[in-house]
């Protein structure tokens, strides 16, 4: 598998659409009560907008293989996130971790199911998206040889 | 073609994701921005200015008092969901039991009593001591430590308060039942005390 330097830029722009919701869906995770709106923990509804997520990388990526590593790319960056969020009030103010250990390994804890489903859809989105593409691409072409 | 020629020529699709990235992430910075509040408030909301206080009725009988704010400068409205305030008296020179109980107040309300941002709500609790078996045993402790050279009245005596407030944080959802989610109940809810001159 060769990756050329355009692909990676590309991957990078695509996983920019979908690193906040992934951000967000792991914050939410760990805190539904705070956060607005709350998924409350619903598994199926995190599988469901991670197929969603997933889209953006295969619609505009068309090589598969490019697409799924674009998907490990916006969730490893959208679990950084999440965690920079997590720790909202300790980076930016002054506020003191008392046990650094456990508070990160609490988040990873509640979070690690969450990222494997995550995963799982963002594939399935990313094959949903390629026969998007497929299907709009095919549109585009039928409507050019169209008679006027 | 370029990432960015294409996103151009998929402006439609390219327009939905920005939207959808935007959303999410004002969502995000929403979120992160409550919790900043609440770990803010779990700082910044006090008890202070405890007033105690003690004074002997002509009657011979005693009224103990205690007055005392629950200051909140926080940026949510706090819900108290109990008060709770004893006053006893360390009598385990004596023997036998340990504390003299004096009077026993314990608030769960139903409908909460509300505090709102920047605002200061105080607290005043008096009773009075009438009880002849009361009184004998704080006049016991007190002749006990005249003995010991310490210089007690009714007034002066060594009483302990102590003051519990609980109370949740905004309207923050805190109902949760799955051990695994108490830390959620935990996180919107703010235990403050009082006890022996000291807060917590």
């Amino acid at each position: 598998m060769r990756i050329r330097l355009e692909d990676f830029r590309r991957m990078l722009a695509v996983s920019l659409f979908s690193i906040p919701a992934v951000a967000f869906v792991i914050f939410d995770f760990v805190f539904p009560n705070i956060s607005t709106p709350s998924l409350e923990k619903n598994m199926l509804v995190a599988f469901l907008l991670s197929i969603l997520f997933g889209m953006p990388a295969g619609y505009f990526l068309k090589r598969t293989d490019l697409a799924i590593l674009t998907v490990l790319i916006y969730l490893a960056l959208g679990y950084v996130v999440g965690i920079v969020a997590y720790s909202a009030p300790f980076i930016f103010y002054e506020f003191s971790i008392i046990f650094p250990g456990v508070y990160f390994l609490f988040f990873l804890n509640r979070t690690i199911i969450l990222i494997l489903i995550i995963f799982l859809g963002g594939i399935v989105g990313t094959v949903i998206g390629q026969l998007l593409r497929e299907s709009a691409e095919t549109e585009e072409t039928a409507q050019w040889f169209a008679k006027p | 073609m370029g990432t960015l020629g294409e996103f151009r020529k998929h402006w439609f699709v390219t327009s939905l994701c920005i939207l959808c990235a935007m959303i999410f992430f004002a969502s995000l910075l929403l979120s992160s921005a409550n919790y900043i509040r609440i770990i803010d408030a779990r700082e910044v909301v006090v008890l202070a200015d405890a007033q105690e206080s003690a004074e002997e009725l002509p009657n011979g009988s005693l009224v103990l008092g205690l007055s005392i704010e629950f200051r909140n400068p926080s940026a949510f409205s706090l819900a108290i969901s109990s008060v709770s305030w004893a006053v006893s008296l360390d009598i385990s020179d004596l023997g036998g039991s340990p504390y003299l109980p004096l009077a026993n107040v314990y608030k769960g309300t139903t409908e909460s009593l509300f505090v709102d941002p920047g605002e200061t709500e105080v607290f005043v609790y008096e009773t009075v001591i009438s009880d002849a078996a009361q009184i004998s045993k704080i006049m016991e402790f007190i002749d006990y430590s005249a003995g010991q050279g310490d210089d007690y009245t009714l007034e002066t005596a060594p009483y302990s308060h102590d003051f519990r407030v609980t109370s949740w944080i905004g309207d923050f959802r805190h109902d949760y039942q799955y051990s695994g989610e108490f830390y959620l109940n935990d996180m919107v809810r703010l235990e403050r005390s009082y006890s022996e001159g000291e807060y917590s």
